[in-house]
């Protein structure tokens, strides 16, 4: 009798263990059909724009190009279903650099910051929001950084945190304590293969010494002849250096 | 741009003066716009490419991007365009009279 209860008792974890597997999948399956069919369209239609006459692919992509809408509404739908699933964030990233800078909804946040604050691969998500200059997103960001036990998650919490304040003439300060922070706590910070941290510090280092009041740095080049040239050959003259291209 | 420069040189051929082009066309393509476009004041080449060392070391992510440079080699000002860059070599030109 004992036996044969533990039986059931077995059978039934193991049935329900198998079916929350299931559905697990099934999440996970149906956020990578939505993306992969959604890709699948964009790729084939730009492969018909890049067939038309140049002069025509400008006003076909404009008006042709797949709408992400139902998209994105479909995957919001998914991921608000199972907040928790590790499958979420891909669709929540897929959301959020198809949004068009539009930030995502906060229950997402709120479901990121509940479920997957210290995940891996939350580090892709925050690289999404490249564009994303919200509220809700700065404040995500924010708790990445104090809180998320994944080194890559902050360093790209403040990546971004750094990229939405740069063009801002008003945060300087700001941004480049962001920029000395991710250097110092993120070491040779990479963003897909390259140095972005680094090369975010050398624009600054650059941009500081190319300040009105300071001394034209010297450049030695060449003309288009081969013949060399100096920027200090022209002292004692004003020069108007003009970086150029004809195009 | 080009006729803009091209009568700012004219203007100023008898002043310490001179527009110093960094160029980061292609060495065929630079050579054809200085022809077509009366090009007469002088460039370095940065290489082909936008990301040229020139251009790398001075931070320059749009085109074009402008300094101007005082006689004594000092960066007064950047990006100034159009009428506000002729005012902007006068008060120097200015400048350079009074000391």
């Amino acid at each position: 009798m004992k036996a044969k209860k533990l039986l059931i008792m077995l059978t039934a974890a193991a049935g329900l263990a198998v079916a929350q597997t299931d559905a697990k999948n099934k999440i996970a399956d149906q956020i990578s059909g939505l993306i992969e069919t959604q890709d699948a369209a964009v790729k084939k239609f730009m492969s018909k724009v890049r067939a038309l006459p140049r002069e025509k692919q400008r006003e076909a992509y404009q008006k042709g190009y797949p709408q992400f809408d139902d998209t994105i509404e479909a995957l919001y739908a998914l991921v608000e279903e199972s907040p928790a699933e590790a499958a979420s964030l891909k669709a929540i990233s897929w959301i959020s650099s198809h949004s068009r800078g539009k930030e995502l909804k906060p229950e997402i946040f709120a479901a990121l910051e509940k479920h997957h604050l210290d995940h891996r691969e939350l580090s892709e998500v925050i690289l999404s929001f490249y564009g994303a200059k919200g509220e809700n997103t700065q404040a995500f960001l924010a708790t990445v950084v104090e809180k998320s036990k994944a080194q890559d998650s902050r360093g790209s919490a403040l990546y971004i945190q750094a990229i939405q304040i740069e063009r801002d003439t008003a945060k300087t300060t700001q941004y480049k304590a962001l920029v000395e922070r991710l250097n110092t706590e993120h070491a040779g910070f990479e963003v897909r293969g390259r140095k972005v941290g680094a090369m975010m510090k050398a624009t600054l280092e650059a941009k500081e010494k190319l300040a009105i009041g300071k001394s034209a740095p010297e450049i030695i080049g060449k003309d288009v002849d081969g013949k060399e040239m100096k920027l200090s050959d022209y002292k004692g003259k004003i020069v108007v250096l003009d970086f150029w291209g004809d195009w | 741009m080009y006729p803009h420069e091209r009568s700012l040189v004219e203007r100023l051929k008898d002043k310490p003066f001179t527009i110093l082009g960094v160029n980061s066309d292609s060495s065929k393509r630079y050579k054809k716009a200085i022809e077509e476009n009366n090009i007469t004041w002088p460039s370095f080449w940065d290489g082909g490419r936008t990301g040229g060392p020139i251009a790398t070391a001075w931070a320059v992510r749009g085109w074009p991007t402008i300094y101007i440079i005082d006689a004594k080699g000092v960066i007064r000002f950047k990006n100034t365009r159009g009428k506000a860059m002729d005012e902007a070599v006068d008060s120097l030109l200015k400048e350079m009279e009074s000391d």
